[in-house]
């Protein structure tokens, strides 16, 4: 049998070319973020809403109803009277009459400092590395989404409004808060910052240890995955339900008891 | 966004060689992706859709740029890696390497993409297709003619470099003798 010479190719020549990927001049990891969110801050203000008009498809209007109502409360929230015209013309609405609604309320969810609003495709992307679905099956579809990216960190929150089983949250407007973030918690973090008057239970969601706050808890603290210490505010003053879910952080805000909020955290679905 | 930013950075590099013109078409591409999430398919894969836009856009910059792509091999690669083998083992491993780089760096264009894609950047067949835009048959067809120039390219270099290094040899032997 003859000897195979050293210079020839191997016959595996695949397994050579994955070698040689190991070895090439890759750049650096870079951080995209601030100049994609750059990009899109001067792109021309149009959203995923806007590729997605067709008149006969029903999430299309309720998009662009959602989005027109965010605009036309920023507006009335924020725009004085002398100049309402001058931001009508940079929003490419020369010529639109834009006047003072006393009667407009914010998007459910708009003044509990959770981001901006955002569709499930949005929050997807922007999340990066899976988004962990509510359940709609027990919940229904959530009134809003919301993303908050904070410190390099994205949170993803879902808000239900009141509903005959989701009692509103103490004059917020809101029936549930679900919220999930990249970090771990556990009872010493937690308990850290825990006033004397909330209570701390060590429950179990799944297969998880999680953890339910009674008695008006403000805030608790979470390790990021860069090893930093945060502190989270809680939205709701609510009774409070964390866990670990498929390398998240979960947390349910709700004025439900213990049992129905971690049935509800066991229907979280990580299909996305 | 971060989980995907190095292969669509990397995926950009494979096409324009250059890693601020990758960052940059990267960059758009995610930007482009945000304003298209309304055309992505529910229930479709997302990672071959990104790099389809990222592709695109890395293609425009090269274009722009008028020239070809020429990948490169890190410092460490080039003088050969394998700490426990001898000098001589190290150069050859080093030399083969930057050969075959070489190689896959004069491959045509639409054949140098399917290679990158499949070992470089670890994509299925069927992920290259849909990031290259085009049916997966053409990505096999590509595939097995990028493969056969490269094991004959391969060969003919290698062969080259061993008669020369073969020949410095002898004469290092007659000037020690």
């Amino acid at each position: 049998m003859a000897e195979r010479r050293p210079s020839q190719p191997p016959d595996d020549i695949e397994l050579v070319l994955r070698d040689l990927g190991r070895q090439l001049d890759w750049p650096a990891e870079p951080d995209l973020l601030p100049g994609v969110r750059e990009r899109l801050a001067s792109a021309p203000r149009r959203g995923p809403f806007v590729s997605r008009l067709r008149p006969s498809t029903k999430a299309v209007r309720l998009g662009w109803a959602t989005a027109a109502l965010v605009v036309i409360v920023a507006l009335v929230l924020s725009v004085s009277d002398s100049t309402r015209s001058t931001v009508a013309d940079r929003l490419g609405l020369p010529g639109v009459s834009i006047s003072a609604d006393p009667t407009a309320t914010l998007s459910p969810g708009g003044e509990l400092s959770i981001g901006e609003i955002a569709t499930l495709d949005d929050a997807a992307l922007r999340s990066g590395d899976g988004l962990i679905l509510p359940p709609e099956a027990v919940l229904g579809a959530p009134d809003a989404i919301y993303v908050l990216d904070q410190d390099g960190t994205v949170q993803v929150s879902y808000v239900y409004l009141p509903r005959p089983n989701l009692p509103e949250v103490g004059g917020t407007g809101v029936g549930l808060l679900i919220s999930q973030f990249d970090g771990s918690t556990n009872s010493s973090f937690i308990q850290k910052q825990l006033g004397p008057e909330t209570t701390i239970e060590l429950v179990e969601v799944g297969q998880q240890s999680g953890f339910w706050l009674t008695g008006g808890p403000h805030l608790f603290v979470y390790e990021r995955p860069d090893g930093a210490i945060r502190e989270e505010t809680i939205r709701l003053a609510a009774n409070v339900l964390l866990w670990e879910q498929d390398g998240k952080t979960l947390r349910i805000e709700t004025t439900l008891d213990r049992n129905a909020a971690i049935r509800i955290a066991e229907a979280m679905d990580a299909g996305r | 966004m971060r989980r995907y930013q190095d292969l669509a950075v990397r995926t950009a590099w494979v096409v324009t060689g250059s890693a601020g013109e990758a960052e940059d078409a990267a960059q758009e591409a995610f930007v482009k992706a945000y304003l298209a999430l309304g055309r992505f398919r529910a229930g479709a894969p997302f990672r071959p859709w990104l790099l389809q836009i990222v592709v695109n856009e890395a293609r425009n910059r090269r274009k722009s740029a008028g020239r070809r792509a020429n990948l490169v091999l890190r410092a460490a690669a080039q003088r050969g890696n394998d700490s426990e083998a001898s000098p001589e083992a190290a150069t050859l491993a080093g030399e083969r390497q930057q050969a075959l780089l070489e190689a896959v760096n004069h491959l045509r264009e639409e054949e140098r993409l399917v290679v990158a894609c499949r070992y470089f950047l670890g994509l299925s067949e069927a992920e290259t297709a849909e990031t290259l835009r085009c049916p997966r048959g053409t990505v096999k067809s590509r595939l097995s003619r990028a493969l056969g120039r490269l094991r004959n390219e391969l060969s003919v270099t290698l062969d080259g470099r061993e008669q020369t290094l073969a020949g410095t040899s002898d004469l290092e032997q007659t000037a020690d003798g």
